[in-house]
């Protein structure tokens, strides 16, 4: 699903050395935690596998996608195959909650009868049906997380990356949206999640990826759960 | 792309228009009284080089022979004025005839003393131009003839017309060319507002694997459209502003002028297709520039 190899980022426009030679791999199916301190290269990480950054060396492939040979015009299609969730949720606030699910199939040119049929059915799943004509502003921060999560999942992606989902959210919720996330891995979709939250980590007992000034310095491997399949 | 989202896409374009409706009206406003001055430098331009033509065809310039060329001879010099290429009609005006014009102011007398043999005018052409402001080099061209000894001055109000149309033709182009790019700037800016207040649903839309195709269109439509509106707005002014300004001119310089409704076709599609051009185009040129450079990242991420 996504092998990287000896891959270093080095940012040009301040010569910081995001990422030292890592080389890694993920399997499909897996779910995943990256942990480290602030500045560590974890969004650095995320930002290579969907490309919106490139490496300085180094080479990835994601989805069967080598991404150095990728061309410029093609980075839409390798992102309709990962669906992304970050820590400040990016909802429009002049949408509605159905209406911000729904953009995401609409961006991708889907038919008016398939976005009617898949949002609702989308909304259920992430618990919000009830939800779907309030604006982002009427709801809390886990309900406005998993709208933005079931906008990642609407074009029903194979790899959820989840940049810290749970950094605004409160703890409670947070468990929450990590059963979300686990409920949907179950389901066959992989998924990254970066996460401050030790407890969090603990809980789950998943696959975890410590990074440290830009280097792997920990990586549990596949969980044992993955094992027994 | 399904037809549903080309319709979300028309739809989210009028929209775009409708919250920067201030710009939007700025920018109509610029772009109609850009197309309502290249229209009227048209007017003014269709207009003066006709009223030239129509001085040229009563500008009849005479073409004197020499002396001693017989009637014969000066058919053939007749046939050689023809084959220039600013010359419409070279008319025969034998001395026979030219004598007849100074019968009154000489007397019968001394008139009959002067015909026949004694004729002292030479015999000449009546020439037309088909382009008075080439008149010099054809007046060159002619008295290279064999047998042509001179030709008479142009009239001074057939110069004069010559000389302004042409400046009046150079100034058009100019005028078209630098509204044509201001337009184009204006639109391109507009249309650059609108993507900064949508930088945010842009990003979301890239990071969601919209192309860069697809984000366009919506800014694309809004161009288009204020294009549209704009030259709408343009021939509806225009049609009015030449016909006032014929009816109060007509009263002091009395020509035929051509009226809006004779070049009204011709124009509406002009300025129609400049209006779809200059609106695509404008907007084209700024989004380009944005997916390019800030709009190529997901926003503060
Ligand atoms: N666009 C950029 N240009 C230059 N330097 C950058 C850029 N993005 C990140 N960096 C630098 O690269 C390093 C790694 O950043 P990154 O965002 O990957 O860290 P992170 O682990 O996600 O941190 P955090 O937990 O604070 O989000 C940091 O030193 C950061 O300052
Ligand atoms: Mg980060």
């Amino acid at each position: 699903m996504i092998e990287f190899h000896n891959v270093t980022k080095i940012y040009s426009s301040n010569g910081t050395k995001a990422l030292d030679n890592v080389t890694l791999s993920i399997a499909k199916g897996e779910f995943v935690f990256i942990v480290g301190a602030s500045g560590a290269g974890k969004s650095t990480f995320l930002k290579l596998i969907m490309h919106e950054e490139s490496p300085t060396k180094g080479s990835i492939i994601v989805n069967d996608m080598h991404l150095e040979k990728l061309k410029r015009r093609k980075v839409p299609y390798l992102r309709r195959t990962m669906g992304i969730v970050f820590q400040d949720f990016r909802l429009i606030s002049k949408m509605t909650v159905y209406e911000n699910v729904a953009f995401a199939m609409r961006c991708i040119g889907k038919k008016n009868a398939t976005i009617k049929k898949r949002v609702p059915y989308i909304l259920e799943l992430v618990g919000l049906k009830d939800k779907a004509n309030d604006h982002p502003s009427e709801l809390s921060g886990g309900e406005q997380q998993r709208v933005a999560l079931a906008r990642a999942l609407v074009n029903n992606p194979s790899l959820i990356i989840a940049d810290e989902p749970t950094g605004n959210v409160d703890p409670e919720m947070s468990f929450e949206i990590m059963q979300l996330l686990s409920e949907i891995n179950k389901r066959g979709t992989t998924v990254l999640v970066v996460t401050h939250e030790h407890n969090l980590v603990e809980n789950f007992s998943k696959r975890c990826i410590k990074i440290d000034d830009g280097r792997v310095i920990s990586d549990t491997g596949v969980a044992p759960e993955m094992v027994a399949i | 792309m399904s037809f549903s989202s080309f319709g979300y896409l028309i739809k989210e374009g009028f929209k775009n228009m409708w919250n920067n409706r201030m710009m939007t009206l700025a920018s109509i406003g610029v772009l109609v009284s850009c197309l309502v001055l290249t229209g009227s430098a048209l007017m003014l331009s269709i207009n003066v080089s006709n009223i030239v033509d129509s001085v040229g065809d009563k500008n009849v310039t005479t073409v004197y022979l020499d002396d001693d060329i017989s009637e014969l001879e000066a058919v053939y010099i007749g046939k050689n004025l023809e084959k220039l290429d600013n010359i419409t009609t070279a008319t025969f005006y034998p001395k026979d005839e030219a004598i007849i014009a100074y019968k009154d102011v000489l007397g019968e007398e001394v008139f009959e003393n002067m015909t026949g043999d004694d004729n002292p005018l030479p015999h000449a052409y009546h020439v037309v131009m088909d382009d008075l402001s080439k008149y010099d080099d054809t007046v060159k061209a002619m008295l290279k003839i064999d047998g042509v000894s001179s030709v008479s001055s142009r009239s001074d109000v057939a110069e004069r017309l010559t000389s302004l149309n042409t400046l009046v033709t150079m100034m058009s182009f100019w005028i078209i060319l630098a509204l044509g790019i201001i337009s184009l700037f204006i639109i391109a800016n507009t249309i650059r507002m609108t993507m900064y207040a949508h930088r945010f649903e842009i990003s979301i839309m890239k990071s969601v694997g919209a192309t860069n195709s697809f984000v366009r269109i919506p800014f694309v439509i809004e161009g288009v459209v204020i294009g549209l509106i704009s030259s709408g707005i343009a021939i509806g002014l225009l049609a009015l502003l030449s016909n006032a300004v014929i009816s109060a001119v007509e009263h002091i310089l009395p020509f035929e002028y051509i009226p809006f409704s004779d070049v009204m076709w011709p124009i509406i599609g002009a300025f129609l297709v400049a209006g779809v051009l200059v609106g695509a185009l404008g907007s084209l040129v700024s989004i380009r520039r944005y997916l390019k450079h800030e709009g190529n990242e997901i926003l503060g991420w």
